[in-house]
């Protein structure tokens, strides 16, 4: 576990220091993915400028559901969306290789190989608008709600890697799956808005089959105080299921890499 | 003229070389489409107008919104500033052609590929159709279509001056993402722009953002006056003019300036 956590921090250490190269990126980067943040913003406030609930949510419930949108697909894409590209270019240039011959976790290299801060503004908006909205009152939650709240944002964090994994996977059998990240932030940007507005059936198939709503929606109810013992171990269940097929799927698909080279 | 029909077709083969990967980004708009379509049911679900429009326009805007952006928003900016970047527009420079024509015929077949691919992607909503405002008077679908090929015009000069801007930018990154973030707001792709306060409103269009978006939709919609349509195409041609002039000085001196060397 030690090893683990020395080798992410080895990481984050690298890709600051390749970020640092170019620090006017960083800004102009924080600055477009807040500028996209103030627009849904704008987007939710015009929205309840003629109404005071849409699909049974607040204003306020929505804003706070703009602010973890931001905090967990900010991290997801932080932390996982360089280093999936990179996974994909190194199973096609046959440079894997190098990879599977290194003395570290297969999966944790690629998950962290290259976690970049381009996010990092929409992350810092999330907390700064969920900060906001605690301070003015206009959410209230409990301290037993903000560590339940923690700890269905860390289940979702690992079923949004599971799922995001298991997509990329299939850059063994595709040539080019630039777009599949692309595809997946957008599904993702379905929990955008509460899932109520989807429908029944379209809830229940975004807690099931595929279960994006743990990412954002189901964190966002614990931290309105709707969290439940019994809907934090359903999150923890999922959590595992989806894991375990993603490593089954993961197992399989890494039988089928060819190196480039043989 | 043969040889960018040349430039054009190749480009509609390489677009379509990786087929996979492409029907996936054109999953991804149809998901953007289809958010857009619930959401606005919900909203609409206990009321008949909202911020000034129907059911039908607004769902009608949203979804066109994301199609026209899909269509008219298609840029080759990252191109050209790795080209300026690695020294690889040299091996265009000395070819017989200008490099603005070339991005052109790239960039024109790129777009032409999501149009059908969007067109592809609408059919799927025909089952809601009636659900949705159709425009049948021809004399507005030929001022919808004008002012769209003006929209296209405009992103293709705005893509091409921000692109070259990677002469003094590295890869022009700067530029670029402060343009993606312009577009958010004045497009009018994240909300309609007559929603927004008049000032503001009065800034926005004497932009030529609007007019990639905005303009054409709200025409589509039948929504602005007679004379609010000739104003709009009087402004987006004056803009059209600015742009030119703007491409050909600023392509000039960033020439002047590039430097390549053992290639």
């Amino acid at each position: 576990m030690r090893r683990t956590v020395k080798l992410i921090l080895v990481f984050l250490r690298q890709a600051f220091m390749r970020e640092m190269a170019y620090p006017q990126n960083f800004w102009i980067a924080a600055s477009v993915q807040t500028a996209g943040a103030i627009a849904q913003i704008i987007g939710i406030v015009v929205l309840f400028s003629h109404t005071n609930t849409i699909a049974g949510w607040s204003k306020d419930a929505a804003l706070t559901i703009i602010a973890f949108f931001g905090i967990s697909v900010g991290a997801l894409r932080m932390l996982f969306e360089g280093s999936f590209k990179q996974f994909c270019r190194s199973v096609h240039d046959g440079s894997f290789d190098f990879s599977l011959v290194r003395p570290v976790p297969l999966q944790l290299s690629i998950a962290f190989q290259r976690i970049t801060f381009e996010h990092t503004g929409s992350i810092l908006f999330g907390v700064f608008l969920l900060g906001f909205l605690a301070l003015r009152g206009m959410v209230h939650f409990s301290v037993e709600a903000l560590l339940g709240t923690f700890g269905f944002f860390a289940i979702g964090m690992v079923i949004g890697y599971a799922l995001w994994f298991a997509l990329t996977l299939f850059t063994f059998w595709i040539p080019n799956v630039e777009h599949f990240g692309y595809l997946y932030t957008t599904i993702l940007s379905i929990s955008r808005y509460p899932l109520e507005i989807y429908g029944r059936i379209a809830r229940q198939l975004f807690l099931t089959v595929l279960p994006i709503g743990f990412i954002v929606t189901i964190p966002v109810e614990s931290f309105l105080g709707l969290g439940t013992t019994l809907g934090f171990l359903i999150s923890i269940a999922v959590a595992i299921s989806v894991c375990g097929c993603t490593h089954f799927w993961w197992r399989f698909a890494v039988r089928h890499y060819s190196s480039a080279s043989s | 003229m043969k040889k960018y029909l040349t430039i054009f077709q190749m480009s509609l083969s390489r677009m379509l070389e990786f087929r996979f990967d492409f029907w996936a980004g054109r999953l991804s708009s149809f998901v953007v489409l289809l958010t857009n379509y619930f959401l606005w049911t919900t909203v609409f679900a206990d009321r008949q107008v909202v911020l000034g429009y129907s059911f039908e326009t607004m769902v009608t805007y949203a979804l066109g919104a994301a199609v026209l952006f899909s269509i008219v928003v298609v840029s080759w900016q990252e191109a050209i500033g790795w080209d300026i970047v690695e020294g690889t527009m040299t091996a265009y420079l000395v070819r017989p052609m200008h490099y603005f024509f070339y991005t052109c015929a790239r960039v024109m077949a790129k777009r032409l590929v999501y149009f059908f691919s969007t067109v592809i992607v609408l059919t799927l909503f025909i089952p809601f159709a009636h659900r949705f405002f159709i425009q049948l008077d021809p004399w507005q679908l030929f001022l919808f279509f004008l002012a769209l090929v003006q929209g296209v015009l405009l992103y293709v000069l705005l893509d091409f001056l921000f692109g070259i801007s990677a002469f003094w930018f590295h890869r022009s990154f700067g530029p670029r993402w402060m343009m993606e973030m312009v577009l958010i707001f004045t497009s009018g792709l994240a909300f309609p722009i007559d929603i927004v306060p008049s000032w503001l409103q009065t800034i926005t269009f004497a932009t030529p953002f609007p007019y990639l978006v905005f303009f054409p939709l709200n025409i589509y919609l039948g929504r602005p006056s007679f004379g609010d349509i000739i104003s709009g195409f009087i402004v987006a041609l004056v803009w059209l003019c600015i742009l030119l002039g703007l491409c050909t000085i600023v392509w000039r001196r960033g020439i002047r300036r590039y430097a390549w060397e053992g290639i």
